[in-house]
């Protein structure tokens, strides 16, 4: 970096700046990358490869073939694949709308209301971050539980009757994704709190100048500002939320029958637990990567954070 | 864990009662133990074998290892023990047989996976080396069927449950209830029992499982009358005797059982059990202890045991057990020598009595079952479930096919949609053959004849 630094003082013509800035950031997290490099490729390319020949453990002695996109196809157009297609959109999508609005709305709250304990609200606000998922899930099953569980129990006192919440396939995956949001909700608050208490002061000002209401303000002023940060926070609570498997594996098992079967527990499944079929958890695999991908590109762009933050 | 059919951890130790010491003229069941070695081996007969043993903590199979020295001593064989978390003896035995790794001369497995074993030459036959010591008529008959494939005997026990019907004595006496002997009654008394949000009148299995609602489910099939295949391999699980069967179990889980039961494994169904909720469950005997055990148990000495009741076509107690087989990697007559040898040894009557005298149950003997040694420890009424449990209940109870366990997932998937009210039985059944019939279609067994005799004829 400092060789570069001094190419660029000596020769300080147009052409040689820009092709040391072009070097210097690409040589020095090239370790990094190759690290990751040899960390992740092997495997992808491997669960690539699995998923276009026909591996099924089920079956003994099964000859290898090619058989093209026949995995994907399975996936993709069957009922069970769609739906775990499906069931994987609704929570990771309901999820992280909901984890960023609980996160505004409590960051809000706190920057508002808490004065001095802030500190002190923030540290136990972000006390859900520290729990392991599948500890988690098994407290909300015995949170829930309607013969043990507090809340069938307040439930039971004010109304006479005993609720099972997971019991259904609604309420089944409502509760996963409220465990989610519960669980992930604490980063947006940290992440927005931070935002909000280093807004710029002058727009803030002028709009108070100019009698702007309290929701105006917020409406007009706080969340336009807070549109990068907004759309950061969701690609953050979209990766976390969108990586749910203790709550659908230990809390409802993908039930009521197939009600909460997500795609990485439908690859769990179809691929280890409940079938031998690895090809077509593989090519399920691959559909989840390029979802991924593909999510993370549209929150890009409907926030257009790249336009507001680099130009 | 997900999978297992009942928690083994606590399955095995069965609560002594309290004073009931041991009579003053003991039995010395540690040394018949030790002087029944010459009649499986004789002595310095293995010298320089060793014998790689994979398999799973059990207090039975604890239990055997701390006697290995005794075989050790007495044979010159070298046994190790190598102990793995359940699922992961699963897949490491599977792969050590699919690869001809030859790692372990002897697998402690499911039954339900001996056709699997069997019909792939995984595993050797042991007829021919079974000695007259092992008593092998003394197993109980069921029990014993289980372990053979195509008429040849594969493994023998060292573990085994039925289901049995714990009903709350206290609450059937209040409500004017005699026991139920069938379906029908069960039904009727699951009805007058639940009062709500108190106590519920039974709870069943709804989890989706091969291990989970497929085994107790499996007895309604088999009290209406289904089948699982047709002679050709079809799926007829959704027959018209399923789809009733299917139905009555579902009405008694919603309209008898607790909020929610459609979703609970074993675990909730024995704790709901326990903290004295529910007034019957139809489980495995495997948690007998658990029952007994006023730490964990809130209904000591409220409960009766009973046959689990009968449908239209007679009671099919469930059935389930662990054991062990000698792998096909076995070649030298000597080292197969040495691993059927200890096999019977490890599972003798000896072996069998000396662990029930240190309260490791579950028994798999007839002469244990009737023993004055476990009615000196274990409720009469108890003890006369199972006896009578083991003597109907069949071995055939579940299709005895390699391919049982994922079509039993693919069922408990669809059924579990039934208790919980998302599907019709109709339309769950038929979903889980259609699933079945193309999973087998892929495997090449679509159109094969059938490997099993089954429980019912044909139509």
């Amino acid at each position: 970096m400092s060789a570069s630094g001094a190419t660029a003082l000596a020769t300080p013509n147009r052409r040689s700046v820009k092709r040391s800035i072009w070097r210097s950031p690409w040589l020095v997290p090239l370790p990094g990358f190759l690290l990751l490099a040899i960390l992740t490729l092997p495997p992808f390319l491997y669960s690539v490869y699995l998923s276009v020949i026909n591996i099924d453990v089920s079956v003994p002695l099964l000859p290898v073939r090619f058989v093209w996109l026949t995995n994907y196809a399975r996936v993709l157009t069957t009922a069970d694949g769609l739906h775990a297609l499906m069931i994987s959109l609704i929570i990771s999508f309901g999820s992280t709308f909901a984890a960023v609005v609980m996160g505004l709305v409590i960051a809000y709250l706190i920057h508002l209301f808490a004065g001095r304990l802030a500190g002190l609200i923030v540290v136990l606000v972000l006390v859900p971050l520290a729990v392991s998922p599948v500890a988690m899930a098994l407290v909300f099953s015995l949170i829930l539980d309607p013969l043990y569980g507090p809340v069938p129990q307040i439930v039971e006192m004010l109304t006479g009757e005993l609720i099972a919440p997971t019991g259904n396939a609604t309420g089944a995956l409502l509760t996963v994704m409220f465990v989610q949001t519960w669980q992930w909700s604490p980063l947006a608050v940290i992440l927005l709190l931070g935002g909000i208490k280093s807004l710029p002061r002058e727009p803030v000002e002028a709009a108070q100048i100019d009698g702007a209401s309290f929701w105006g303000m917020i409406w007009h002023v706080h969340l336009p500002l807070l549109r990068p940060l907004l759309a950061v926070t969701g690609i953050f609570e979209f990766i976390l939320c969108s990586q749910v498997f203790a709550a659908t594996d230990l809390l409802t098992n993908g039930g009521p029958g197939n009600a909460t079967v997500d795609l990485s527990l439908f690859i769990y499944k179809i691929g280890i637990s409940e079938s031998g079929q690895v090809s077509v958890a593989a090519a399920a695999g691959v559909i989840t990567l390029i979802l991924g991908l593909i999510s993370t590109a549209v929150w890009l762009k409907v926030a257009k954070w790249d336009t507001q933050i680099y130009r | 864990m997900k999978r297992s059919l009942i928690p083994l951890a606590i399955a095995g130790v069965l609560a002594a009662p309290a004073i009931t010491a041991m009579p003053a003229a003991a039995q010395d069941y540690e040394g018949a133990v030790k002087s029944s070695l010459p009649d499986f081996a004789p002595a310095g007969a293995f010298k320089g074998v060793t014998l790689n043993i994979a398999c799973r903590h059990l207090p039975a199979m604890d239990f055997i290892q701390s006697h290995q020295a005794l075989f050790e001593q007495h044979t010159g064989a070298k046994i190790n023990f190598t102990d793995y978390p359940e699922n992961d003896l699963r897949s490491h035995i599977v792969a050590d047989a699919s690869n001809k790794a030859a790692g372990f001369q002897v697998y402690c497995l499911d039954n339900n996976y001996i056709p699997l074993f069997a019909s792939n030459g995984w595993v050797h036959e042991l007829d021919s080396s079974i000695k007259p010591a092992y008593k092998l008529d003394d197993v109980f008959d069921g029990l014993r069927g289980t372990y053979s494939w195509d008429g040849k005997l594969y493994g023998v026990p060292i573990y085994a449950e039925v289901t049995i019907l714990y009903y709350r004595k206290d609450l059937l006496e209040a409500a004017g209830l005699a026991v139920p002997k069938t379906l029908d009654e069960l039904e009727a008394a699951a009805a007058k029992l639940t009062q709500p949000p108190k106590t519920y009148g039974i709870a069943l299995r709804g989890l989706r499982g091969e291990g989970m609602n497929v085994y107790p489910w499996t007895e309604w099939l088999r009290s209406y009358g289904g089948n699982f295949l047709s002679p050709t391999m079809e799926p007829v699980f959704n027959s018209a005797a399923a789809i009733e069967g299917t139905e009555h179990y579902s009405n008694l889980i919603r309209k008898s059982g607790p909020p929610g039961s459609g979703t609970w494994g074993w675990d909730k169904v024995s704790s709901s059990f326990n903290a004295g909720r529910v007034a019957m469950i139809v489980e495995s005997t495997a948690f007998y202890p658990t029952f007994i055990d006023p730490k964990q148990s809130n209904v000591v000495g409220k409960i009766g045991y009973a046959v689990v009741p009968a449908g239209p076509k007679g009671a099919y107690p469930a059935n389930y057990s662990i054991g062990l087989a000698v792998a096909a990697s076995v070649t030298d007559a000597k080292t197969l020598d040495a691993a059927s040898s200890f096999l019977q040894w490890a599972t003798s009557q000896q072996m069998e009595f000396a662990r029930t005298a240190k309260d490791i149950g579950n028994e798999d003997r007839k002469s244990v079952n009737q023993s004055d040694l476990l009615k000196s420890k274990l409720d009469a009424g108890y003890i006369k479930a199972v006896a009578d449990g083991q003597a109907i209940t069949k071995k055939d109870y579940r299709p005895m096919i390699p391919q049982w366990r994922e079509m039993g997932d693919l069922i408990g998937e669809q059924i579990e949609s039934v208790f919980t009210g998302g599907k019709s039985a109709k339309d769950a059944l038929d979903a889980a053959a259609a699933a079945t019939a193309e999973r087998f279609k892929a495997q090449g067994v679509a159109g094969k004849a059938r490997a099993y005799p089954e429980l019912f004829a044909d139509n």
